[in-house]
């Protein structure tokens, strides 16, 4: 090529760079969003180069949709275990943190391990999603999840994973339905709302009225949500981006970093109807515990549960802190229940760079022990 | 795990950055000021979100927020439904439709083709099946995971 093309070339990248810039952060100004991200993201990858990496890496198919929930599984290269897993996640953000960067994904890592896997994704509530109740919930797509699962997998049993408030519903779920669960795993769970610091301050009914919420947008939009966890933090959310000015040359720390915000960032409009017993019941009156919460006319025995439990806690979580998540032994009705302590932050039990050599081998041991081996060691 | 771009190597930019970044790191003078701000910005925001005067304020706020935003949302679906113009939760729920619809597609293709193992493995002589004494009398063996397509959803974050 000659010079002059040369030069062209590189002034029409510079102005298409720089247009990508401008798209970005014109297109962020226009959500209005209070995360810092939409508006950071294009300046620190134009600086650091990289580029957004694919959302859930691990190759997977949907199996069952219902309304906007998806379920999606993610086979195993070599089966080992006949009893699948199914993900419940927090109906908060999306399922994707548990398949979060290849190498850094505990979905990945448990296909490895031998587990068929499946992931329930919310999906983004929308209207016919305002007036889901938690029977509908559970009875109806969490139980169908579990349906489709055992179909799927060729097993009549299925070992549930709960993360965040998926652990919640997971609990209720078992509680209710507990034919078909074969383990129960619950990850960073709140389960005494009394503990759960700020969170429980904020959502008392003299402060917050939950009801003029509802009835105001019928699903909880994405920025009141967002908006509780930056006022959790607000400092933090901001100054974090300076230690991403200080490794800015450091392209798997910027990708990382920016991945992680991404999906921070994801928030999805919480189902209303939900949300309005989830913060009546649980956080303002904290009847989960006392297993008083009422779901489809039916409370909510926790020691209904009989299944083997296994209580994840992270020791730094400000989310759901250890205290939310403690006392959930002695509400049980299994004898066969450990708790696992780990030194990490809420999402790091899920994405943090010690999880795949420090946490998951530990759980994976759990579970190994406690599912069942395919026929004739396949 | 990282994509490196194929346009220029930035310069300008990123040494800002990092300039910014050092400025305010903890080694430095100025960032240790930095941080005292810092520490003390956190204080009076931990501070501030325990406080019964803001939760109270703050909660008031919201209240009346919702309640406008109510009043705000009904007028101006009703100027645009008057101008028989779609209003925007209209447009948003008839993408959320398509999307679902997108969805469904999909998970009807992977069910067919759960059907179809299945139906193929009832035609093989029963000699050939595999064994189905751990599954349950409703369920037919599992399809080999080989078997069921891998398929990589680009947009499934949706």
């Amino acid at each position: 090529m000659n010079r002059p093309a040369q030069a062209f070339q590189r002034i029409r990248s510079f102005v298409s760079s720089q247009v990508d810039v401008s798209r970005s952060l014109a297109q962020a100004l226009q959500d209005r969003s209070i995360n810092p991200y939409p508006y950071l993201k294009p300046i620190f990858e134009k600086a650091a180069g990289v580029r957004e990496p694919p959302i859930s890496p691990t190759p997977h198919s949907v199996v069952y949709t219902r309304g906007s929930m998806r379920l999606l599984r993610y086979a195993s290269p070599r089966r080992r275990y006949r009893t699948p897993i199914l993900f419940v996640y927090s109906l908060i953000n999306r399922w994707y943190i548990l398949d979060f960067l290849p190498g850094r994904s505990l979905i990945e890592y448990l296909t490895r391990q031998g587990y068929d896997v499946y992931a329930i994704d919310w999906g983004i509530a929308g209207q016919e999603e305002q007036h889901l109740t938690w029977s509908e919930l559970l009875g109806g797509h969490i139980r169908t999840a579990v349906r489709w699962t055992q179909r799927v997998s060729g097993s009549d049993d299925v070992t549930l994973y709960g993360y965040c408030m998926g652990g919640t519903m997971a609990l209720a779920y078992t509680a209710l339905h507990p034919e078909g669960v074969r383990n129960l795993v619950v990850q960073a769970t709140p389960v005494d709302f009394s503990k759960g610091g700020v969170y429980s301050l904020w959502t008392q009914p003299q402060h917050f009225d939950v009801d003029s919420l509802v009835d105001a947008y019928g699903n909880v939009p994405t920025y009141v949500l967002e908006s509780g966890f930056f006022m959790a933090g607000p400092v933090q959310r901001i100054t974090k981006w300076l230690d991403l000015c200080r490794q800015i040359d450091d392209p798997a720390f910027v990708t990382t970093f920016l991945a992680l915000e991404r999906w921070g960032s994801d928030a999805v409009p919480f189902p209303g109807e939900v949300y309005r017993q989830y913060m009546r019941d649980c956080y303002q009156q904290n009847l989960f515990c006392q297993n008083r919460m009422e779901v489809g006319g039916e409370r909510v025995d926790l020691s209904r549960i009989r299944c083997p439990v296994l209580n994840i806690i992270a020791e730094q979580d400000n989310i759901a802190p250890p205290a939310m998540s403690e006392p959930l032994p002695g509400l049980l009705g299994t004898k066969d229940c450990e708790t696992m302590h780990f030194p990490v932050g809420h999402i790091g039990l899920s994405a943090s760079s010690k999880s795949p050599v420090k946490v998951w081998p530990r759980i994976d041991g759990w579970m190994s022990q406690r599912s069942r081996p395919m026929e004739g060691g396949e | 795990m990282t994509a490196p771009d194929s346009r220029p190597a930035p310069g300008l930019l990123a040494r800002a950055l990092k300039k910014v970044g050092q400025l305010t790191s903890p080694e430095t003078r100025s960032g240790k000021v930095f941080t005292k701000a810092e520490r003390g910005l956190t204080q009076v925001a931990a501070r501030l979100a325990e406080s019964p005067t803001f939760l109270r304020v703050s909660g008031g706020l919201m209240r009346r927020g919702f309640t406008l935003q109510i009043h705000r949302t009904s007028l101006m679906e009703k100027t645009l439904h008057s101008l028989r113009v779609p209003t925007s939760s209209e447009v948003d729920s008839l993408r959320d439709q398509l999307r679902r619809m997108g969805d469904q597609v999909e998970a009807l293709g992977s069910q067919l083709e759960h059907v179809v193992e299945l139906l193929e493995r009832q035609e093989q002589p029963p000699a050939a099946s595999a064994p189905t004494s751990t599954v349950s009398p409703t369920l037919t063996p599992p399809p080999e995971p080989e078997l069921v397509p891998r398929r990589r959803r680009s947009g499934s974050a949706r």
